[in-house]
């Protein structure tokens, strides 16, 4: 149990500093700006508390906020979907194993199951974040056009870390 | 009672949820307007340190760069002291006209450069290293590692040996805040250089190398390649700071007024040592138009 408290805690501080230190600072295009950090929050165990999420998500939005200087705009995207992951949970369930799992990841729930179920929240996540961040829909073209780039590479570089740091046992 | 305990234990999340929300938008609208200040930002003492660590580590990829932009500034920096320095000393050759009118000439000369009544500088300058930055958001931010302790305040103008680069929006004990002029709500004012036309830049909110001049009627005549400076009407930035060049315009139907486009002159991606304008005059002309404007 302690264990995957510190594992949860540390999965979730690295990826923020990675968030805001090294993705933030990569400036590739203008369509192209990736959240991965709130993989920190869909990978909290299937059991936490619903206010333990909903706060775990407001922490982590305003930090990713105080260093990109846009203060309640991750915030509110990112309790947005601490709130909604619930339901993608639910959605989900049934393509599920049958095994007793702690977290959602790649190899405890499979490929289908963890890419519709990161797809879900991180298109939410980018969609509502643009979406303040521009404020008017007269953008609403270009805001979907970059959730989409941004939610493809976000969801790629989740991939990637899903094969790297939870390999199947 | 132990209805409306119950629908709160039940409905508790989403309560919560609800209350998160509206602190968030609550925040939001509080820090939107660029030109309030507030403390939650950058500039705060954890991520102002982190983010001045890590621009350390990126700071050694482009030593070679920096350095070369460094001493071109150098070489042009001394080409203009020379300039002066001729324009001044150059008169004192010609010793054998003894008229009057020499010794008005250079009385008067030394005093539009040198003014005797006001003996220091206008402006002051402090360096800056950018230690955080983003071009590619509408909300644009610039960090540097320059705050209050450095003589740093709010609203003053920030300039790189390019051009200009924003105004301070706020500042903690170390660091401070700029708003760039790609940030979709800063408008500078702009003076075109050939006929002097006043005009007010804003971003196009898409590439951070181009912006947009507008108010200019379209009577006017305008030329490509045309150099657009600050107005110096608004009190960031003392008049004549290279902003950009024209690139080209736009004439909307029925309107009256030239959409000019213009090549910043400023490279926001490659940003690394910037200027804080410390203009010693401002508080003067700040007290005086409060003052006009509240009678």
């Amino acid at each position: 149990m302690n264990n995957l408290i510190i594992t949860q805690f540390a999965r979730f501080v690295s990826l923020l500093l990675f968030q805001v230190l090294i993705l933030n600072q990569v400036e590739i295009n203008g369509l192209l700006t990736p959240y991965i950090y709130i993989m920190a929050i869909m990978m909290l165990p299937f059991d936490t508390p619903m206010w333990l999420v909903l706060s775990a998500a407001f922490v982590a939005g305003i930090s990713v906020d105080l260093f990109s200087n846009t203060i309640g705009m991750h915030a509110a995207a990112a309790v947005l979907i601490a709130y909604t992951r619930q339901y993608a949970i639910a959605y989900n369930a049934t393509v599920g194993s049958d095994e007793f799992v702690n977290y959602p990841n790649l190899s405890n729930m499979g490929f289908v199951w963890f890419f519709t179920y990161a797809t879900i929240l991180s298109i939410i996540y980018h969609f509502v974040f643009f979406t303040i961040e521009i404020f008017s829909f007269y953008f609403l073209g270009y805001i979907i056009l970059k959730t989409l780039c941004s939610s493809a590479l976000a969801l790629l570089i989740m991939l990637i870390y899903q094969y790297i740091f939870e390999p199947k046992y | 009672m132990q209805a409306i305990i119950d629908f709160f234990t039940q409905k508790y999340a989403f309560l919560l949820f609800m209350a998160l929300e509206i602190l968030c938008i609550n925040l939001i609208v509080q820090n939107n307007s660029y030109q309030r200040a507030s403390a939650l930002n950058s500039t705060n003492a954890i991520s102002g340190n982190l983010l001045e660590k890590t621009n350390g580590v990126k700071h050694y990829f482009h030593l070679k760069e920096t350095n070369d932009s460094l001493v071109q500034e150098n070489a042009r920096l001394m080409a203009q002291l020379a300039m002066v320095h001729n324009q001044l000393f150059g008169l004192e050759e010609p010793d054998f006209c003894e008229d009057s009118e020499l010794a008005l000439k250079k009385t008067v000369l030394l005093d539009t450069l040198f003014s005797r009544r006001q003996q220091k500088p206008m402006y002051y300058f402090i360096g800056a290293q950018v230690i955080n930055k983003s071009t590619l958001k509408l909300n644009n931010t610039i960090t540097i590692n320059k705050g209050i302790k450095d003589g740093v305040h709010p609203e003053m103008g920030v300039i790189s040996k390019q051009g200009v680069v924003g105004v301070v929006k706020d500042v903690s004990e170390n660091f401070s805040l700029i708003i760039p002029i790609i940030h979709k709500s800063l408008r500078v004012g702009t003076k075109l250089q050939s006929n002097g036309l006043i005009g007010s830049l804003r971003w196009d909110l898409k590439n951070p190398a181009y912006a947009v001049v507008d108010d200019i009627p379209k009577h006017e005549h305008i030329s490509v390649g045309d150099t657009v400076l600050t107005s110096g009407y608004s009190s960031f930035f003392p008049p004549n700071v290279m902003i950009g060049v024209v690139e080209g315009w736009v004439l909307a139907e029925g309107s009256n007024f030239y959409q000019i486009k213009i090549k910043l002159a400023t490279d926001f991606s490659r940003l690394d040592y910037v200027y804080v304008i410390d203009d010693k005059r401002r508080p003067e002309q700040k007290v005086l138009e409060y003052k006009a404007k509240n009678e």
